[in-house]
């Protein structure tokens, strides 16, 4: 699970092992934008080119000088060639070493060709400057001199520890050449080895390295303060361009919550309380007003509104740049058009709500109006009905002298006035169920289903939960109404088994559901333009109470309809 | 000496109608009338009788107030209720506070005189067609309330109301049940809706 005890202990070491600098150079590597990292790289990138041919350069220098030197010394061994002795015999004699002597001081030596030997292929020195080494053998050359012999001019620094160079050890610095000689065959036949004080070549080749190196060193200096000053300058600009980019994101932020405030509420004073607060804190504004008229002054602007106000801000101790201008326009817009938008809002409500209103008192006078009429009916006609009825019972009862054909016509009689006074009164319970008004909304239901059930034999059930009390009357007789028009487009349309119905009164909302198991609405229900009369009338009800009416698909397959409406004031 | 009857209706053609019809039979005897809820109890006070005859809606106090108020009382008077209102809610009502008769007022003469008879006796007397559903409710009522709608509910949303009953949540009903969220919403839209 954990990290094994020495990955701890070098994790732990860590921290310690970077050096303070080394976390100076990361810091200031992170701390740098991508373009001065990339001008870095390539200042590293050309100090190791620009080092790499300072190094070259006099190499390349010295192997030329060399190789020139060789090819002029191979001159001067072919011009001499034809004059010396045979080499190819042998020894040679003290005339030939004494003419060889004299050509080779003449056309070979001066101040820097320091000395010269002659061998022969099998490392004999055929002749030498210096006299003593004439006639001796040196066999450890000898693949040096194969070498020469095949593949012609070569050169090497001395090595003063090699025997044969025994006496040229007083020169510090010597290269030897080695020169075929060759007879007129091409053949090889002897090697001059003349040696070479190169103290003034190298002198030559330190002052070009020297040259190379200053000219590196300053090129890549200038590189350096033109790619320092690039990045600083880079530095300014990024730096600029952010202080830019988060002025305009304040400013942007600033919009944002106007334009929130606005969004938020139709309410005039509420939508300019929340928008003032936002932009005052965003711009440190210390007013932030809208006035009837224009202001003006030191730190201060103004901006029209369209409804004929201005929006005046205000920064004392301040001014008001062109930034802060452009954003508090743009916050002037925005509001004109919001405070433009609630003034219409405004006007919509006022027209809806008085058109609820208007509805509320349309359907309040109609049930008025159909209470007056049960009133009025029970008062004069019913009372009217029983007292005919009653008479006609009491002039039967005592018409045991009448004749058979009058009792049968008060018989007659007594039914039709029965039959007159049971319409009536089922007609009153239809305009104005009596147990509304007595028993409440409950009862009313109650009486509604049981009607429903005896009518039709459906099963029907009701359900109601919460406190109906709380529900005002009139709202009551809205469910009620309701409920009917509902149990009447089930009996009418439905072909239903089941039938329920459902009330629920909530904390702020009561609903009613009707479901049932039929067909489904029936597309004369449903369409916008033949609702029915009866739920059209239903829905212009609802909505004077700020309820709402909906035909749904109801989960026991058929129908639900669902009404629901708010129990305070709408 | 036939029944002793106090008569009250707030309609006077009513009453009258009423004296004249069981004038015709000497059982019954109507002694006085009162025309609200108020007089009657006045009524009740200063004349004797044997049972009483009582219109369900009547302004100032209603039958119903009149029965409520004898029935506070504890007095001992058999009532029978004649109304217009055929509907069970009254019925109930009327009954349940002491009521020993319920007619409506198209019944025939007979049976009126049969609930007052019987009324007197001790008895009760509910006009037979209004007995049949009031003998329904009872069976009803006795039965217990009805499962409203646990009937109704899918083996899923019974399974669903358990586990939430147990205190699952959505995620953990999806889950149980190899549903997806969205579908246990529905479900629980549907239990709650």
């Amino acid at each position: 699970m954990g990290a094994t005890p020495a990955a701890a202990i070098r994790r732990a070491a860590m921290p310690a092992e970077i050096s303070a600098t080394r976390r100076a150079v990361i810091a200031g590597w992170r701390a740098l934008p991508p373009s001065g990292r990339f001008g870095l790289l390539g200042v590293l990138a050309s100090a190791v080119v620009a080092i790499a041919l300072g190094l070259f350069i006099p190499l390349e220098v010295r192997r030329h000088l060399l190789e020139a030197e060789g090819r002029g010394l191979e001159a001067a061994v072919v011009a001499l060639q034809p004059s010396l002795p045979d080499l190819s015999s042998g020894p040679l004699s003290s005339t030939e070493i004494s003419l060889t002597d004299r050509l080779v001081d003449r056309a070979i030596l001066d101040s820097d060709h320091v000395r010269a030997k002659l061998w022969a292929l099998d490392g004999t020195v055929l002749y030498s400057d210096a006299g003593e080494l004439i006639g001796r053998v040196f066999a450890d050359v000898r693949p040096r001199l194969d070498e020469v012999a095949a593949s012609g001019t070569m050169h090497e620094v001395t090595d003063l520890h090699d025997a044969e160079n025994e006496l040229e050890r007083q020169y510090p610095r010597l290269i030897e050449f080695y020169v075929p000689v060759r007879d007129d065959g091409g053949r090889t036949v002897a090697v001059f080895e003349i040696y070479e004080d190169v103290g003034f070549l190298e002198q030559a080749l330190t002052g070009i390295s020297n040259a190379t190196w200053l000219a590196i060193g300053s090129g890549l200096t200038i590189l350096l303060l033109f790619l320092l000053t690039l990045v600083a300058a880079a530095v300014r600009s990024i730096s600029r361009d952010r202080a830019a980019a988060e002025a305009r994101a304040g400013e942007l932020a600033i919009l944002v919550g106007a334009a929130e405030a606005v969004a938020s509420s139709l309410e005039p004073a509420e939508i300019f309380s929340l928008l003032g607060s936002r932009v005052s804190r965003g711009l440190a504004l210390s007013r932030l007003t809208i006035e009837p008229s224009q202001a003006t002054g030191p730190g201060v602007l103004s901006f029209q509104l369209g409804n004929g106000t201005w929006l005046v801000a205000e920064r004392t101790g301040g001014t008001l740049a062109d930034e802060d201008a452009r954003v508090l326009r743009s916050v002037a817009n925005n509001l004109g058009v919001a405070l433009a938008n609630a003034a219409l809002y405004a006007e919509v409500r006022d027209a809806a709500q008085a058109r609820r209103a208007l509805l509320r008192q349309v359907v309040q006078a109609h049930e008025d109006e159909r209470r007056h009429l049960v009133g009025e009916l029970h008062d004069s006609l019913a009372g009217d009905l029983i007292r005919v009825l009653y008479g006609l019972r009491g002039i039967r009862a005592r018409a045991s002298a009448l004749s058979d054909d009058i009792r049968a016509e008060l018989a007659g009689l007594e039914e039709r006035v029965s039959a007159a006074e049971r319409g009536l009164r089922a007609f009153m319970t239809r305009v104005r169920p009596a147990s509304l008004d007595e028993f409440g909304l409950a009862t009313a239901l109650e009486e509604a289903v049981a009607q429903f059930r005896g009518e039709t034999g459906l099963d029907v059930r009701l359900r109601v939960s919460g406190g109906v009390s709380r529900v005002s009357p009139d709202r009551q007789l809205v469910v009620l109404r309701a409920a009917e028009e509902a149990l009447l487009n089930v009996r009418k349309h439905a072909h239903a088994a089941r039938v329920r119905v459902s009330v629920r009164v909530g904390e702020a909302r009561l609903g009613l559901t009707v479901d049932d198991d039929g067909v489904g609405w029936p597309a004369q229900l449903t369409s916008e333009a033949g609702r029915g009369v009866g739920l059209a009338y239903l829905r212009e009800r609802t909505v004077g109470f700020g309820g709402a009416i909906r035909q749904e698909r109801s989960r026991l397959g058929g129908a639900r309809l669902v009404v629901d409406l708010p129990l305070g004031a709408a | 000496m036939g029944l002793r009857v106090i008569v009250a209706d707030d309609h006077e053609a009513v009453r009258q109608g009423l004296r004249w019809m069981l004038r015709s039979d000497d059982a019954v005897e109507v002694v006085a009338e009162a025309a609200d809820g108020e007089s009657l109890l006045d009524l009740l006070d200063r004349v004797a009788c044997d049972v009483v005859l009582l219109d369900l809606s009547m302004p100032v106090m209603s039958g119903l107030d009149v029965l409520a108020a004898l029935k506070a009382s504890d007095r001992r008077l058999p009532v029978v209720v004649l109304t217009m209102h055929d509907d069970a809610a009254h019925v109930d009502r009327a009954l349940a506070l002491g009521a020993s008769g319920y007619i409506l007022k198209s019944a025939p003469r007979d049976e009126m005189v049969r609930a007052l008879m019987a009324a007197a006796a001790g008895g009760a007397y509910v006009q037979p067609s209004l007995a049949k559903p009031l003998l329904a409710r009872y069976v009803l009522a006795a039965e217990g309330p009805p499962g409203e709608e646990a009937d109704q509910l899918a083996p899923r949303q019974l399974q669903l109301l358990r586990a939430l009953a147990a205190g699952r949540s959505n995620k953990e009903l999806a889950h149980d049940l190899a549903i997806s969220e969205a579908t246990v919403k529905g479900y629980l839209k549907d239990l709650y809706g």
